[in-house]
């Protein structure tokens, strides 16, 4: 029995193979991987109102990443990035010459504007809720450093957590600035002032508590460990210098948000009056008379 | 645990596989005809390697499908998220010191005035699924609310201070036979200026509880008095209302009430929450055997 060569007839079998493995490789590049986020790369009249409405949610959303920032941790940078090209794309709505020419037109272009800072606003605070939550190990150490008398550890948290509190307080005020530049009439839903309200409120809330929070660490870097241990314990005298109680005096509780309670104790162990530990235990029903009935 | 296809309509191109099984099939057959007519063999081995690539067609076609085994898994939760365990019930068992001395001022009001404003909060900053044991105490405690959050809150608002003596220790003995009685998840909350002048010790009652595991969080109001010292033997953690922390009440009643939630279920070891997962490993194991086998199949010289 004769044998014959294979290789000319499996040839174009095994092409056909090759090109259905790549058809299949494909198949699960397009199921593996994730679809990228559409992008809006020029300007189109018609992507103005959707662009709008991605400027409010994307305010809405910086405003819960802010909320979320110091209790879990968030990744913003790229919503920041994206409410920046908003903005932007927005901000350039008026290189488009047709927007000039009607009623409507000129409507969507004074709307581009505002929507422009709605954007610009939303990637601000974006940044901030990024900073705060990249410091959320010092804040959670200077809170509970204060809380538990453990000014060691409030102290070394101090710096890092300043400073980032100032970079978001940099990022608020400016997004306040823009907010506040925004004309209500010149959003097109009731939503959207209503967004609008709500962001300046709550923004102008986080300044001034995150205000509060950086010279509250401020206040136990500069003071004295031993002293603002002694205070905490109720166990002697303060003995703060003169800067120290000027910088407490200026710590305001009520408007420091969720920090009010860490805010008050630093304010307390610097200016509180001395607190008597005593035994606080008198004797009573079963071991001797009581001194007071109080 | 579950399997499951992220991508179900990515098995279509099994069909294509199948209709080249049948086309391979009838060529074979084909062949074996080929074969008798000329009196000629092809290698078998070949037959071998036609499955072994439509085997290997057919695997990454499941792999493209992205199977995926579903289980739940545990996942202990850390203080700062206590909020993600708002679906377990816990007992607030509350005391609250009603004695004269809490009738002393404290800023614009009295001490009582400032522990009954945290509590308010306390009480409903609460999940309405937490139950609340609201007892008041001075030479002795006794019970005011038991129920909902909502409920107690307005027995609070009935509550009175000015009674004679402060029994720290008999309240927190108190505390803790109704948090041991307890189904759900027990945390004492004693509110008080710490003034302790009748009945047990309240340190040698604190480092009693200790041994027991029972979980506490004290308020101290205006003068902490013996609460510093009760607080480390209980190994509990103490806010202080104060003329300054006064106006931070509402942050302070946050913190202490997730403080309590979370120690009363970390105490009975339900500080987790169970998610379900899903994993691609039966995937990428597909994906591995299919590219593994067409590679072989490709690369045999046949």
């Amino acid at each position: 029995m004769r044998k014959l060569p294979l290789r000319w007839t499996l040839s174009s079998r095994r092409a056909a193979y090759a090109v259905a493995a790549a058809a299949l490789v494909a198949l699960l590049a397009l199921t593996y991987l994730p679809a990228p986020a559409p992008r809006a790369l020029r300007l189109r009249v018609e992507d103005l109102p959707a662009l709008f409405v991605e400027a409010a949610q994307g305010l809405n959303h910086s405003l819960k990443l802010l909320e979320l920032s110091t209790r879990q941790g968030v990744n913003a940078s790229s919503h920041a990035g994206r409410m920046r090209e908003v903005a932007l794309l927005l901000r350039n709505a008026t290189e488009l010459g047709e927007l000039q020419v009607s009623e409507l037109g000129q409507r969507l272009l004074e709307a581009s504007g505002n929507y422009s800072d709605l954007a610009m606003a939303a990637s601000r605070i974006a940044e901030a809720a990024q900073a705060l939550s990249s410091a959320r190990e010092q804040l959670r150490g200077f809170l509970e450093g204060v809380r538990a008398c453990d000014f060691g550890r409030a102290k070394r948290a101090a710096p890092a957590l300043r400073a980032a509190a100032e970079e978001a307080l940099g990022g608020l005020s400016s997004a306040l600035q823009l907010l506040a530049g925004v004309r209500e009439e010149g959003l097109l839903s009731d939503s959207h002032r209503e967004l609008l309200r709500r962001a300046e409120s709550q923004v102008a809330k986080w300044v001034k508590a995150l205000s509060n929070l950086a010279r509250a660490a401020e206040v136990v870097e500069r003071a004295d460990q031993a002293a603002l241990e002694r205070a905490c314990r109720a166990r002697g005298s303060g003995g703060f210098g003169g800067d120290v109680v000027g910088l407490a005096q200026s710590l305001e509780p009520s408007e420091s948000g969720e920090f009010a309670y860490e805010v008050a104790l630093v304010k307390s162990y610097v200016l509180g009056k001395q607190r008597e530990s005593g035994t606080g235990v008198g004797p009573g029903a079963g071991w001797g008379e009581p001194a007071g009935d109080d | 645990m579950r399997l499951g296809l992220e991508h179900p309509e990515a098995l279509a191109s099994l069909a294509l596989i199948a209709a080249a099984a049948l086309l391979l099939r009838k060529s074979r057959r084909n062949r074996r005809r080929l074969e008798r007519f000329f009196d000629v063999e092809v290698s078998r081995l070949n037959s071998l390697m036609e499955a072994a690539r439509l085997a290997a067609l057919a695997l990454l076609a499941v792999a493209a499908a992205m199977p995926y085994v579903e289980y739940t898994a545990r996942r202990e939760v850390p203080l700062e998220r206590v909020g993600e365990l708002s679906g377990k019930g816990v007992l607030h068992v509350v005391v609250l010191d009603v004695s004269r001395s809490m009738t002393y001022p404290l800023g614009p009001g009295t001490r009582f005035d400032a522990a009954r404003e945290v509590l308010k909060r306390y009480l409903s900053s609460l999940p309405g699924g937490d139950r609340v044991h609201l007892a008041v105490f001075s030479s002795s405690a006794r019970p005011v609310c038991q129920g909902a959050p909502s409920e107690c809150l307005e027995a609070l608002g009935r509550v009175e201070a000015g009674e004679r003596y402060t029994a720290v220790g008999d309240a927190l003995l108190y505390a803790a036979s109704v948090a041991r009685a307890s189904a759900l998840a027990p945390v004492i909350v004693l509110v008080s200026d710490g003034a302790s002048n009748y009945g047990s010790d309240p340190v040698q009652v604190a480092e009693a509880l200790r041994g027991e595991g029972l979980p506490a969080v004290l308020v101290a109001v205006g003068d902490r008095g013996v609460l510093p010292r009760v607080a480390e033997a209980l190994g509990a953690r103490l806010f202080t209302v104060d003329e300054f922390t006064a106006a931070a009440a509402g942050s302070l009643a946050e913190k202490a009430a997730a403080e309590a939630r979370y120690s009363g279920l970390a105490a009975r070891g339900e500080a987790y929450v169970e998610e379900v997962r899903r994993s691609h490993v039966p995937a990428q194991l597909l994906l591995a055997a299919a590219l593994a086998l067409l590679a072989s199949a490709l690369l045999d010289g046949a």
